[in-house]
């Protein structure tokens, strides 16, 4: 029995539109034509038409507008292009434009509109819970400003936003008593740190990929996980394109404990624990040295020990240090954010070594305001809380982050804040922190608000709000204006103002226009490693690896758990794990047999001795691949707040995280009685030998004419009796289709985020997830090969394939899904029965059935796209090719009376792709990136023996590995 | 075998079921008959019945809008007021500040205008029934129509006779259908869209039309079905 | 054997037909006895029960059942084909072996269509109920949609609906056939005026007359004529819905014979655990007699042969065929998958326990007949359960593969169904004679005035 039968995300809240004023849904809904969008098939449309009073002459109802603006995370900027649809925002998209978005956009970037629209946000100000006036907040403002403003403590998240900044400084001048303290759990300190100690400057890491033959990352998940992700990937994928048989291949390198997105995309990858990486480093660092590393001295080389580990362990640092010094200039070493700053200050010292500097490797002064200065550190807080306890504190001023939760935990900062006399809450949501403070303010959500902030590489990228705030909330800027006792403005006047004065003689109109302020990037800093420095910095070697290490990792979606009340995001399969709904202990199957658990089974996690031990009891979930004695929880869950969603589900990393243990403390693991259930979307990882995910290496590619041969058999004609392209298809529409490269995909999720997002499809709760009943078009399926303790693994998306033979359609008894001119496998939900014979008979089982009426009922339907129907209960769905945005093309190009043109059609999840591992475009058009890939040498269709002819390709899997030596 | 039947033929039927019995019977089984006709029958006919289809219907509005009037007397062409009919998928109902470009002028004190003073003053939307309403399954998109060659008056009928508007056709899938199959006989010239009376002159100059608008018959069910 | 000793062996004593009427009509009249109460009452329960957990399926949606993708189909299509399969017995019966002169089916034939009818209802409210959106069903039917649209005839499920609603109307129209001569006599012995009249309309004016006998056979046997094609097609029908397919474990040509072997196999199970206890009940041993069980136990027999070669081919097409897809369906994951024991289990009873019928000892043997029906029902279940369900939990994507495990509301709606047939049989028990007075006394006059050792022609049978 399972429990199959309980209500459709019972997890999800309700509070419907009755929440908001009627003139404010109107406002969002615009034209009550947009609204058609909202409702489902089979239900009567909207009978009222409400024209707007004033009609503003750039809406065209059913048309949607795009703005240029950001997104803002731990103070870096990833510029977006949201579609409003008569002032509704609905869709984000990547800004081309922006150097940290080259176009792309990361899952949780995707999800930011359902945030935007969460019911639970915070409504209204509090005084202890209870309604309170903006007149309050002002009293206690005013009092903190008083006496110079001795006894005010400001905890803000950390900004790069020169408007924030000018306000910043202003306090700094005006209230020189004030305190300041920076915090996100997860921001890059260690970065900057290790700098200090190599180049003598805390200076940030600037990473230009695109011409690096050979690239290592220490623990450093650059696709994944990193402010710049986005723009990585792209430069490493550019990198690893194949093409024919005689295309350039980078090599990648990847060292880590984890299974990351970077690691599925490595050509070798290394499984050590979170601690052991300083000593792989020290031994690259030496290895390099010895090859001849320019001005680093030998002396240095020879003081690192050599690393006592496992013959394959030498064996990949000596390729690396091969292969780097062949690249010299040519190649890159990172280092990731987990590790301390000692292997981020060896990471320089060994691309100083290689005379990567002002190649692949810049250094600039930080992006972030007063990153790397004391106010960023853990010390900040230890020192906030000895304040309040000294009674030194007479207002705390809390503005946005969830520094209650997401801060080490023996700090006691939530209990801390709860002593503060005045202490003030801005934020998005009533959670811990709120709660921790006395008065609340709504916050405003980034796609609300004014202002400005800078990209990890410190371009200038200008945000303006898409919607009036929902819940009338407040800018950080608009606190700090009032704290400095300004007169009152509007935020739009304050940012133009501000604007004018921070960056005279840049135009802000075209800045919103484009999205960005061209040539703001930081410019590179000239930086020498100071070797004799650093020799000493890392003389002592590493300290010896506990029994067992914990590594406290950012969750992939919910990042620190800001995103934790965002459905979407919790229902999205964490891309190692394929876990929704729950966090749980990453461990090896070794380390699993040792502990003797399973996936599911209990695990008690303890940090810190004795009297100061913390526990935590959470399901262990074993990873093939991952690191053995080692235990990777993802933050960002057990949350306490007041967000309906997130409470409950998981366990709080963050209780583990203590100043002295840090984020990869030593932990005692023990098996606990009890079992969870976990909502793992994949059950079977083997590829049984079938023709699925193809792949070879380079040299196969090159040399192998069986790989060739094998890869041809599997896109070749197949004799089938049914009508067969070109015969069954009228030449004169376009053909539609997909190629899809498995040698760059990440596995990283963006594309499935962005399809739901773009295709209204729902949100079905852990329940129906268990029951293997999750609505994505568009899964992840992760195949792993060889040996099951250190497998490599391949990652391939997997949606419709709009075969041309398909056999989806001839067994529907009502012809709800057909096939169209132009190539694609329709489905006309209001035309299903919901036999399900369809998905029977689907070899690729994609498509997904509403079992539940999971329709949006509250606030969020106003995040629901009104060129896609949103399904009722009993009706059969899949993907699409987002048909919507093929007509809408088509309509366009015959008004123009022009023919498609090759990028006329951008899909949602090719859109998305950092990687740009999607090509969609028309095969009868033979110059088209999809009839270019379909003509590769590695092209191939899944299950080309079914004879389905699938549409949709895929280039194989084709790794680039070294020799070992 | 006999015996049999003859004891059977000698009970007491005849004071069981008097004679009319079998007449009853007989039609018993032809209303029976009838009955299970009729149950298929009636919804097929139904279904095209105007009211169930809500043609012919016309609905009360906030303001008695008359078309005859702005249309025929004042010939307001209508682009005027439903302008994005050319650039989008919804012809759209005209803004309050639109109706006001010329009421301001005119009428400016009628009662009959109040809401639409209330609305320009308020920014409060007029609620309009809506008369045409496709299930919210179904994507029509006016521009693409209007841009090749498909009339107002196609779908709308004679809007410039109308007192109130209402709907003149079934707007069902068939009634789609009947044009999407051949859309020749409906093309009108890209100047007469809005003409409520244009007829092609002659069979030469539909061919013209067709031969002008190259349309397609478009008849797989992502055209309108998405 | 001789006409003589065959009728001496289907009805011992040779009762005449005052006799025969007496106690064959009897069950309509005699008092109810408490255990025939309990047993109304706890499947009126179930039928309560049915239909509540129908509601609750209509109203929040198939999801309350187990089904998942890839398992969409899951109890609601088991429960179809089985409820469909155990319908065959009874035209079998009624239809083939009255155009065979097969005279031992005379007393059990009616009793058999009775449990047709039944059978068909509960699986006629699977494929309706089965449907995300069930209010739209008449779209599986041809008629002008003012949408333009028609059924796709390429896909099983049309036919499917078509086949099974003949089948149903063929059968009922049969099986009150038979019926009219027998009502007519109960309209004449019923003891109050409310129940003659009642019987009296069902019996639609019979009086027995020659003329009225002879279009009685000419009708019967041109009903049985048209019905006997219906045994074969109908379950051809329901297996194409899986043969159709590309899947593997569906993708076959023999399930057409394959089912409807299946099908009278359990058909016949079904008939032997119902007449059993009836047999007991209403003291019956005279007109079902061993020689009745002895020729059901052998089309047991026979049926579950042609099954058990039927897996065999299964297994080996899988393998000879060489596909990987195939063989890995058929050679692991049915014998040894997440499910091998349902495999091992179906082949148990539905093979092995069959064979006890070679002994002429166990085919007369009630308890053992009983036994073996009730396993071999099991059997036939467990069979479309590995057909759909294990088929679909491993089909080609590894990464898509998922076990499916009922809820509450699959096993209450078996049950449930399980209680209404039971229901529907009890009052079939009561209301109507359920062996056919008027055939039987028939053949017992064609039997002992038969001339020679073959059994008489119908044409013979006229006075």
């Amino acid at each position: 029995m399972n429990d199959a039968s309980e209500p459709p995300d019972s997890s999800l809240p309700a509070p419907g539109l009755d929440r908001l004023s009627r003139r404010a849904f109107f406002r969002l809904a615009g034209a009550g034509a947009a609204a058609a969008g909202l409702a489902a098939c089979s239900s009567r449309p909207a009978r009222n038409i409400l024209p707007y009073a004033s009609q503003p002459p750039e809406v065209t109802p059913g048309v949607p507008l795009h703005y240029a603006t950001a997104l803002v995370e731990d103070g870096f900027a990833t510029g977006v292009l949201v579609a409003s649809h008569q002032g509704r925002p609905t869709k984000i998209e990547g800004n081309p434009d922006h150097p940290a978005s080259l176009g792309a956009t990361r899952a949780r970037d995707q999800a930011a509109v359902l945030s935007l629209y969460d019911p639970q946000r915070a409504r209204s100000i509090t005084d202890r819970g209870a309604p309170a006036a903006w007149s309050a907040i002002e009293q206690l403002l005013a009092g903190a400003r008083a006496h110079g403003g001795r006894g005010l403590h400001l905890v803000l998240e950390p900004t790069s936003s020169p408007l924030v900044i000018d306000l910043i400084e202003r306090i700094r001048t005006a209230l020189p008593a004030a305190r300041l303290a920076f915090w996100a759990p997860f921001a890059p300190r260690a970065q900057l740190a290790g700098n200090r100690l190599a180049l003598g400057r805390a200076l940030q890491t600037q990473l230009d990929l695109r011409t690096a033959d050979v690239v290592v990352a220490l623990d450093a998940d650059l696709v994944g996980d990193h402010p710049m992700a986005l723009a990585y990937a792209r430069q490493i994928a550019d990198r690893r394109r194949v093409v024919d048989t005689s295309s350039p291949m980078s090599r990648l390198y990847m060292v880590e404990s984890g299974y990351s997105p970077t690691g599925v995309i490595a050509d070798h990858r290394l499984r050590v624990r979170p601690s052991e990486v300083e000593r792989i480093a020290r031994a690259l660092l030496a290895a390099v040295i010895a090859q001849g590393g320019r001005g680093a001295p030998a002396e240095l080389g020879a003081a690192l020990a050599r690393p006592a580990g496992e013959p394959r362990e030498a064996a990949l640092i000596a390729a690396m240090a091969r292969d780097l010094t062949r690249a010299a200039g040519r190649c890159a070493v990172a280092a990731g954010d987990r590790q301390p700053p000692r292997v981020h200050a060896i990471a320089a010292a060994i691309n100083a070594a290689l005379g990567n500097l002002g190649r692949t490797v810049a250094f600039s002064e930080p992006a972030v305001f007063e990153a790397g200065q004391p106010s960023h550190d853990v010390a900040a807080l230890a020192d906030l809380v000895r304040a309040i306890d000294g009674g030194e504190v007479t207002a705390l001023l809390v503005l946005g982050g969830n520094p209650a939760y997401a801060a080490p935990a023996d700090l006691g900062l939530a209990a801390a804040i709860a002593r503060a006399p005045a202490s003030l809450y801005l934020g998005l949501y009533d959670n811990e922190t709120a709660r921790a403070c006395r008065f609340v303010v709504p916050g405003l959500h980034d796609l609300e608000q004014w202002g400005a902030a800078r990209g990890y590489d410190g371009t200038i990228t200008p945000i303006q709000p898409l919607i009036e705030p929902l819940f009338g909330g407040r800018s950080v800027a608009a606190i700090l204006h009032e704290l400095l006792g300004d007169p009152p403005a509007t935020d739009h006047a304050r940012t133009q103002d501000a604007w004018a004065r921070r960056l005279p003689g840049v135009d802000h109109a075209a800045a919103l226009a484009r999205g960005t302020v061209a040539g703001s990037a930081l410019p590179a800093v000239a930086a020498e490693v100071a070797w004799s420095a650093l020799a000493a910095a890392i003389a002592a070697p590493p300290a010896a690896a506990p029994a067992l290490e914990l590594a406290i990792a950012p969750h992939p979606f919910l990042h620190d758990g800001r995103h934790t009340n965002n459905p979407w995001l919790l229902e999205l399969p964490e891309p190692a794990t394929k876990l929704t709904w729950d966090n749980a202990a990453q461990l090896s199957p070794r380390t699993a047999a040792q502990l003797g658990v399973d996936t599911g089974d209990l695990l008690a996690l303890t940090v810190g001795a004795a009297a100061a031990a913390r526990t935590l009891d959470v399901p262990a979930v074993v990873v093939p691949g991952h690191a053995d004695d080692a235990i990777t929880l993802h933050a960002g869950f057990g949350r306490d707040g007041g967000e309906r969603v997130a409470r409950g589900i998981g366990a709080d990393a963050f209780r583990l995280w203590t100043t002295a243990g840090g984020l990869s403390p030593a932990v005692t693991a023990a098996r606990r009685a009890g079992h969870r259930e976990l909502a793992i979307t994949q059950v079977h990882w083997q590829l049984e030998d079938r023709p699925i995910a193809l792949g070879g290496t380079l040299q196969q590619l090159r040399d192998d004419a069986a790989l060739r041969d094998e890869l041809a058999r599997h896109r070749g004609p197949q004799p089938t009796l049914l009508d067969r392209f070109p015969a069954g298809f009228p030449t004169q529409h376009n053909q539609w289709a997909m190629s899809i490269d498995l040698t760059t995909c990440t596995g990283c999720s963006a594309c499935v985020m962005a399809c739901a997002t773009e295709n209204n499809t729902p949100v079905v709760g852990r329940g129906s997830v268990l029951n293997k009943r999750e609505m994505h078009w568009l899964r992840i399926d992760r195949y792993l090969e060889g040996p099951s303790d250190d497998p490599v693994v391949v990652v391939q998306p997997m949606t419709c394939q709009h075969c041309e033979n398909a056999p989806c359609e001839y067994v529907c008894p009502v012809e709800a899904t057909t096939h169209s001119p132009d190539g694609l496998n329709e489905m006309t939900y209001n035309r299903c029965i919901g036999t399900r014979f369809c998905s029977n008979n689907c070899p690729y089982k994609v498509r997904r059935f509403n079992w539940f009426d999971y329709k949006h009922r509250d606030l969020h339907v106003l995040a629901n796209n009104p060129d896609v129907t949103v399904r009722d209960r009993g009706v059969m769905e899949k993907c699409t090719y987002c048909v919507q945005r093929i007509r809408r093309a088509e309509i366009d190009a015959r008004i123009a009376d022009r023919p498609i043109g090759a990028h006329d059609v951008v899909t949602a999840c090719q859109a998305a792709c950092p990687a740009q591992a999607i090509a969609f475009g028309s095969i009868t058009d033979p110059a088209s990136s999809v009839s270019e890939q379909r003509r590769r040498p590695h092209s191939y269709a899944v299950l080309h023996d079914q004879g389905t002819a699938p549409r949709t390709r895929y280039l194989a899997r084709i790794r680039n590995p070294g020799q070992l030596p | 075998m006999h015996s049999h039947a003859n004891r059977l033929a000698d009970s007491p039927m005849a004071a069981l079921f008097p004679p009319w019995t079998n007449t009853a019977t007989r039609v018993a089984l032809i209303l029976l008959a009838a009955a299970i006709t009729a149950a298929i029958v009636t919804p097929i006919v139904y279904a095209r019945m105007p009211f169930a289809t809500g043609a012919g219907d016309p609905l009360l509005q906030p303001i008695p809008f008359d078309h005859r009037h702005h249309v025929r007397d004042d010939a307001i062409d209508c682009l005027y007021c439903h302008e994005d009919a050319e650039r989008g998928p919804y012809a759209g109902v005209p803004a309050a500040e639109r109706c006001m470009g010329c009421h301001s002028q005119i009428w400016n004190d009628s009662q009959l205008i109040a809401p639409l003073r209330a609305s320009v003053a308020t920014g409060e939307p007029i609620r309009w029934q809506r008369v045409h309403s496709l299930p919210d399954f179904v994507y029509f998109d006016h521009s693409i129509h209007v841009n090749k060659g498909i009339g107002c008056v196609s779908c709308h009928g004679r809007v410039d006779q109308m007192a109130a508007v209402y709907q003149v056709h079934r707007l069902s899938m068939s009634w789609c259908l009947d044009c999407h199959r051949d859309p020749t006989p409906h093309l009108r010239p890209r100047d007469q869209i809005t003409s409520m009376t244009w007829t092609p002159a002659s069979p030469a100059e539909t061919a013209a039309l067709a031969d002008h608008y190259r349309p397609r018959s478009l008849t797989h069910c992502s055209t309108c079905h998405r | 054997m001789t006409a003589a000793s065959e009728l001496d062996e289907l009805l011992p004593g040779r009762p005449d037909d005052a006799a025969l009427s007496a106690q064959l009509l009897s069950t309509t009249s005699r008092p109810l006895t408490r255990g025939w109460k309990l047993a109304f009452a706890i499947c009126a329960a179930l039928t309560v029960m049915l239909f509540l957990l129908v509601a609750l399926t209509v109203l929040r949606g198939i999801g309350m059942w187990g089904n998942n993708v890839p398992v969409a189909w899951g109890f609601g299509i088991i429960n179809f084909v089985w409820w469909i399969g155990i319908g065959h017995a009874g035209t079998f019966i009624s239809a083939i072996l009255l155009l065979l002169e097969q005279h031992w089916r005379t007393s059990i034939n009616r009793f058999t269509e009775g449990m047709t009818l039944f059978a068909v209802i509960q699986a006629g409210l699977f494929p309706l109920l089965h449907l995300g959106r069930p209010w739209f069903a008449y779209w599986l039917f041809p008629y002008p949609a003012e949408m333009d649209t028609w059924p796709q005839v390429r896909s099983a499920l049309p036919w499917d609906a078509a086949a099974v609603s003949t089948y149903f109307t063929v059968s009922l129209m049969f099986w009150y056939l038979g019926l009219v001569p027998d009502f007519a006599s109960l309209r004449d012995h019923a003891p109050t005026r409310r129940r003659r009249i009642a019987y009296g309309i069902l019996a639609l004016g019979w009086r027995g007359s020659v003329q009225q006998w002879r279009h009685h056979k000419v009708a019967y046997f041109l009903l049985a004529g048209f019905a006997t094609p219906l045994v074969l097609s109908v379950h051809s029908v329901v297996s194409l819905d899986f043969a159709i397919t590309g899947l593997p474990g569906w993708h076959s040509t023999i399930f057409p014979p394959f089912f409807v072997a299946g099908a009278i196999l359990s058909g016949f199970a079904m008939v032997l655990v119902l007449i059993l206890p009836a047999r007991r009940v209403f003291g019956l041993q005279n007109v079902i007699t061993p020689r009745h069980f002895d020729a059901m136990a052998k089309m047991v027999l026979i049926t579950s042969w042609i099954v058990l070669y039927s897996y065999a081919c299964e297994l080996f097409v899988g393998w000879y065929s060489g596909d990987r897809y195939e063989m890995y369906q058929h050679l692991v994951n049915r014998p040894f998958g997440w499910y091998a024991w349902s495999f091992w289990l179906m082949l148990f009873c539905n093979c092995f326990v069959t064979q006890v019928f070679w002994s002429r000892r166990m085919r007369r043997s009630p308890i053992a007949l009983f036994a073996v029906a009730l396993l071999v029902n099991l059997g036939m279940w467990l069979e479309r359960f590995e057909i759909i369900v294990v088929s679909l939990s491993r089909d080609f994507l590894p990464s898509a593969w998922h076990f499916f495990s009922p809820t509450w509301v699959d096993l209450g709606i078996l049950t449930g169904t399980l209680g209404f047939f039971g229901l529907l049989f009890l009052g079939f028990l009561r209301l109507v004679p359920f062996v056919p007075v008027a055939e039987l006394k028939q053949m017992r006059s064609e039997l002992a005035h038969a001339p020679a050792a073959h059994a008489s022609t119908p044409a013979e049978v006229e006075p």
